[in-house]
């Protein structure tokens, strides 16, 4: 598989910059000979054989053509990942700005939606649900000091924990 | 016989009732990723300090055991270990409950964390000053074997892929050694991040990698998911093992609760390795090692049986030593004082009663985890039948909170790097497990194996001859050129055969 | 369809959140502990935190920078429930392991100067500084009180073939470059003030770091390492059986615990600095907030709670407190000493 290929030698790439780095730390016990850059340097060849081990193959097999194009996993819609992701990482960001409760109502209503729930009713009453479920839960019985956000959000989340 | 005399002490309603509530309060504790049993038990201390002491450490060991336990649930059912004890357990038990299996996985996780607990108990209570003893043999030089012998398996384990498997493992080998260089102090890797200093943690690794991937995977689909998959929800029931089942398990839950005793008495080790090492193990005496991690049996028998006893074991060199076992043994020492007790060999001494006492609670807690367990396990599979969209909703959202509740924010970012790595890994049938074996395995192995050889002046020779590290290398030994051994022998059988170039 | 759904999923997540939240009053209420006596939850106060005459009027966050368990842990939880009385407010322990509390101080930092955010510290926020984990410094902090001083020293396995600090001495000059020195943390507090006494004495020690202090016990009694650097008070209970033997207590004087060993003055040696435990805020909380924080912790210091635990983790066997003004000072003094030594060491040009 191409996408094989791809991967091998980016994480070859990024093994070889990883190596470059253990020669910059600095060894201070007299007493510990191999110093902290040691491990890191047989670990990282070890791998590098390993990649090369693998590229080798992926070479060979395009040459002899056997690639068998199998199941490229073709159910998969990047479009759906991306937006996915985009959510949960936005959540995650706008926590701090809006604080916990506003965000988590936000991000659940805009996952299911991603999903494709359209059901105004699911859309509302499921985060509404669940947030109040992970507000006792992790404010109100564990005082986890989760973010309450900036300004005027910071206000309304002080009323609530 | 004071060991009767504890029994009957813990049997006493207003113990018992302690016991019954540990047990409970740590399944939940357990099932809910972003709560370990180890802050569970530090969380509910100041709470015990109105209680009796055998009150007290009854609860809290209770609760232990409880959560050891209970991050097994979600691990089986939705591939969220709920606690970092469990990783191995979702290995298996997720295919499982995929196949519509899911009362199966969880009546054999049920029946293994308790068989192993128990003969852990009875194991304590018989030897837990000799074996003790024993356990501080165990230098640098042995950990390191015991690492290397963790890791020997990794290229077998659910994946058809050997190189690939090996890559994986490197990689967490050298995310290991992100941060504080544990011999020197030198940062290494952490390009500037100070949430890196600690290293990767753990715990929004495997959310990340496991349960937040496998969502987006979900989430991708093409198709529109109803509910889990062909989960037949209606037959979703707990299904105890009968003896004939846990006859045909012997061996395995045997093997698991030995290993997990074990390496529950090795300060330093905890039982997250006991159940990555027992799984590993499992899969070398198998005769069968391709099916581990497509949903058997003994893949969820194996790592439930450990954990439960490492947590157990944890105990001997706490009472026996007074040296913490566990990270969670080491928060119980803040509990013993709270109370006046100084943990030791003087407590044997001096309050014998309550040592029983806690033997009899921990003997007695491991069946309350099977009644626990079917209670909760009922409550959660119902969880099952709601809607996929409602499921991956919360479970991103425990995803997102339970990284953000064990660290700071930077969990959560590298949460989402795993799931994001995990994800395409997935997709180009890279194993991820690996990972979490270089990612566990790699600091012990190479922190035992600096300190190891400083102790020794860098004498590999004297190293290696140690009885106790050259038999745990030569079985990792073995099981790393099993293949080839395999192969060998075949060739030997088939001489027409050519032999097998690699 | 779908709606009998919806409703089925509603009516199990109630029951979760009422499940959840019954059993947790159940355990409150079956323990009347004192610290919820005030009952300052959920003061419905709608006034802005900004000026803050009633101080405590919501919930104190004292972060503890390293996990369950440990020592600024378990003196966290344990000054905290008479803290609680003194202040009339919740305390909750927020545990933030990492980079040796850098994490921690990291986010005591970004957190408002209100006093609503308490930092238990100790030597490790000056030792971060020096070693370049962290750009902040103890100089953002301010001290509120320095709780006490946790004194440590040297010990030996029962058998070796040394018993006290002298025969050691003599033992390690005679095994150069032999004799393993264990203690918890690299470029840590153990180190430095261990190496602070092996420059006086001469010696070339072997240091070798362990995560935990249980794996380093358990590797002394194996007779892996030949000595260790730790708390009498931690290791009391192997010292009274007999299993370890005591060489140094690093104090001025002798203590009345471990009479029998020697003390710093003893041998003639010049004193390394100390481990201490303390509770700071964020520099630019209001004078008033930082007086009410250092009377209340130092009553919450007079507890018979808090005196029972320091006894019996052996806490109190030097004076160890400082008013937030000395503590100020001290972390100034002892930045210096330990720059000096790490530069000695090497860990820093």
């Amino acid at each position: 598989m191409r996408g094989d290929l791809v991967i091998n030698v980016f994480l070859l790439l990024l093994a070889g910059y990883f190596y470059k780095l253990t020669y910059s730390f600095k060894q201070i016990s007299k007493y510990d000979v191999m110093g902290p850059g040691f491990w890191p340097r047989i670990v990282l060849v070890f791998l590098m054989g390993l990649i090369i081990f693998a590229i080798v193959i992926e070479i060979r097999k395009m040459i002899k053509k056997v690639s068998q194009e199998e199941d490229k996993n073709q159910k998969i819609s990047y479009k759906k990942f991306i937006f996915a992701l985009v959510v949960s990482f936005g959540y995650f960001f706008i926590m701090r700005y809006v604080g916990f409760v506003i965000a988590t109502l936000v991000f659940q209503g805009m996952f299911l939606f991603v999903q494709g729930v359209r059901q105004v009713k699911i859309l509302i009453l499921t985060p509404s649900v669940l947030t109040l479920l992970l507000f006792i839960l992790f404010i109100k019985l564990m005082y986890l000091p989760l973010p309450k956000g900036i300004g005027i959000f910071r206000s309304f989340s002080l009323l609530l924990y | 016989m004071e060991i009767l005399s504890g029994f009957a002490n813990a049997l006493d309603p207003s113990n018992l009732i302690f016991v019954l509530m540990g047990v409970f309060v740590g399944i939940c504790f357990g099932a809910v990723p972003g709560l370990d049993p180890t802050t569970g038990t530090a969380l509910l201390i100041p709470i015990t300090y109105a209680f009796s002491p055998v009150q007290a450490l009854l609860f809290l060991t209770s609760l232990y055991l409880g959560g050891v336990f209970g991050g097994s649930i979600t691990a089986i059912l939705f591939k969220v270990p709920g606690s970092s004890e469990a990783v191995m357990t979702s290995l298996d038990g997720y295919p499982m409950t995929q196949r519509g299996e899911a009362g199966k996985a969880l009546g054999i996780a049920i029946m293994s964390s308790s068989i192993g607990g128990t003969l852990a108990v009875i194991v304590t209570i018989v030897l837990s000053t000799q074996l003790a003893k024993v356990a501080l043999q165990f230098g640098p030089a042995e950990y390191f074997a015991l690492a290397v012998l963790g890791l020997s398996c990794v290229s077998s384990i659910g994946t058809n892929s050997q190189i690939k498997s090996l890559i994986g493992a490197c990689v967490g080998l050298l995310l290991a050694t992100v941060g504080i260089d544990a011999i020197t102090g030198v940062t290494r890797f952490t390009f500037g991040s100070k949430s890196l200093l600690s290293g990767i943690a753990f715990v929004p690794a495997i959310i990340g990698l496991f349960a937040a991937s496998e969502v987006f995977n979900k989430v991708s689909q093409k198709q529109e998911l109803e509910a889990v998959e062909n989960v037949d929800t209606e037959k979703v029931k707990t299904k105890l093992m009968s003896l004939k089942e846990i006859l045909a398990l012997k061996w395995t839950i045997l093997r698991g609760s030995v290993i997990g005793t074990w390496i529950g008495i090795l300060p330093g080790v905890g039982a997250t390795t006991a159940s990555i090492i027992s799984y590993t193990q499992e899969v070398r005496f198998s005769k069968h090692p391709e099916k581990f991690g497509t949903g058997i049996q003994e893949g969820i028998a194996a790592p439930e049986a450990a954990n439960n006893a490492a947590a157990v074991a944890a105990m001997i060199p706490l009472l026996s030593l007074g040296i913490p076992g566990s990270g969670t043994t080491a928060v119980l020492i803040g509990a013993f004082l709270i109370h006046g007790l100084k943990v030791g060999p003087l407590l044997f001494i001096n309050n014998s009663d309550l040592v029983y006492s806690i033997f009899g609670g921990m003997f007695i807690a491991n069946f309350v985890v099977v009644l626990g367990g079917l209670f909760a396990v009922r409550f959660f599979v119902k969880l099952v039948k709601i809607p996929y969209p409602i499921m991956a909703t919360s479970i991103m959202s425990f995803c997102i909170i339970g990284s953000l509740a064990l660290g700071d924010v930077n969990g959560v970012l590298l949460m989402f790097v795993f799931a994001v790595v995990g994800f395409f890994m997935g997709h180009y049938k890279y194993p991820t497990t690996p990972v979490i074996l270089g990612l566990v395995l790699g600091p012990i192995l190479e922190t035992s194996l600096r300190r190891a050889l400083m102790m020794t002046e860098y004498n590999f020779i004297d190293l290696l001859t140690r009885p106790i590290t050259a038999v745990l290398l030569g079985l990792a030994l073995i099981s790393l050129l099993a293949p080839w051994i395999g192969k060998l022998i075949s060739f030997a059988k088939d001489k027409t055969s050519n032999f097998p170039g690699h | 369809m779908m709606k009998r759904n919806i409703s089925l999923v509603l009516i199990i997540l109630l029951t979760i959140s009422i499940l959840i939240v019954g059993c947790g009053q159940q355990a409150k209420q079956e323990t009347p502990k004192p610290a919820e006596e005030p009952k300052a939850e959920e003061p419905k106060t709608e006034e802005k935190p900004k000026v803050d005459e009633k101080y405590p009027s919501r919930t104190i966050e004292y972060i503890i920078g390293w996990g369950a368990g440990g020592g600024s842990d378990i003196f966290g939880r344990t000054i905290n429930m008479p803290a609680r009385r003194a202040l009339e407010a919740q305390i909750i322990e927020i545990n933030m392991p990492g980079g040796s509390s850098v994490t921690a101080m990291e986010h005591v930092l970004q957190q408002p100067a209100d006093g609503y955010t308490v930092f238990g510290i100790t030597p490790d926020i000056l030792t971060n500084t020096i070693l370049g984990r962290t750009e902040t410094s103890y100089k953002d902090l301010t001290g509120i009180i320095q709780a006490h001083i946790d004194v440590g020293g040297i010990s030996a396995r029962a058998g070796a073939p040394y018993k006290t600090w002298q025969e050691f001495v003599d033992y390690a000059k005679a095994n150069p470059g032999k004799v393993n020195f264990g203690g918890t943390g690299a470029a840590s507090f153990d180190e430095v003030a261990s190496a602070h006494l092996w420059t006086q004495a001469g010696l070339e020690v072997k240091y070798i770091p362990f995560e935990g202090s249980s794996e380093m016990h358990a590797a002394l009694l194996g007779g892996h390492i030949d000595v260790m650097y730790e708390e009498p008070g931690v290791i009391i209970p192997m010292i009274q059986e007999g299993k370890i033997q005591p060489l140094l207590v690093v104090a001025e004087e002798r203590v009345e615990a471990l009479k029998d060993v020697q003390c710093v003055s003893d041998i003639g040696y010049e004193m390394p600095p100390m481990m201490w435990r303390g509770i700071a805020v964020k520099k630019g909380t209001p004078v008033e907030i930082v007086k009410k924080l250092e009377e209340e912790y130092t009553k919450a210091l007079e507890s018979s709670v808090y005196k029972s635990f320091a006894k019996d983790r052996m806490l109190d066997l030097v004076p160890g407190y400082l008013n937030s003004e000395g503590f100020d000072k001290l972390m100034e003094k002892e930045y210096k000493i330990y720059e000096e030594i790490m530069k000695k060491l090497g860990h820093v040009k």
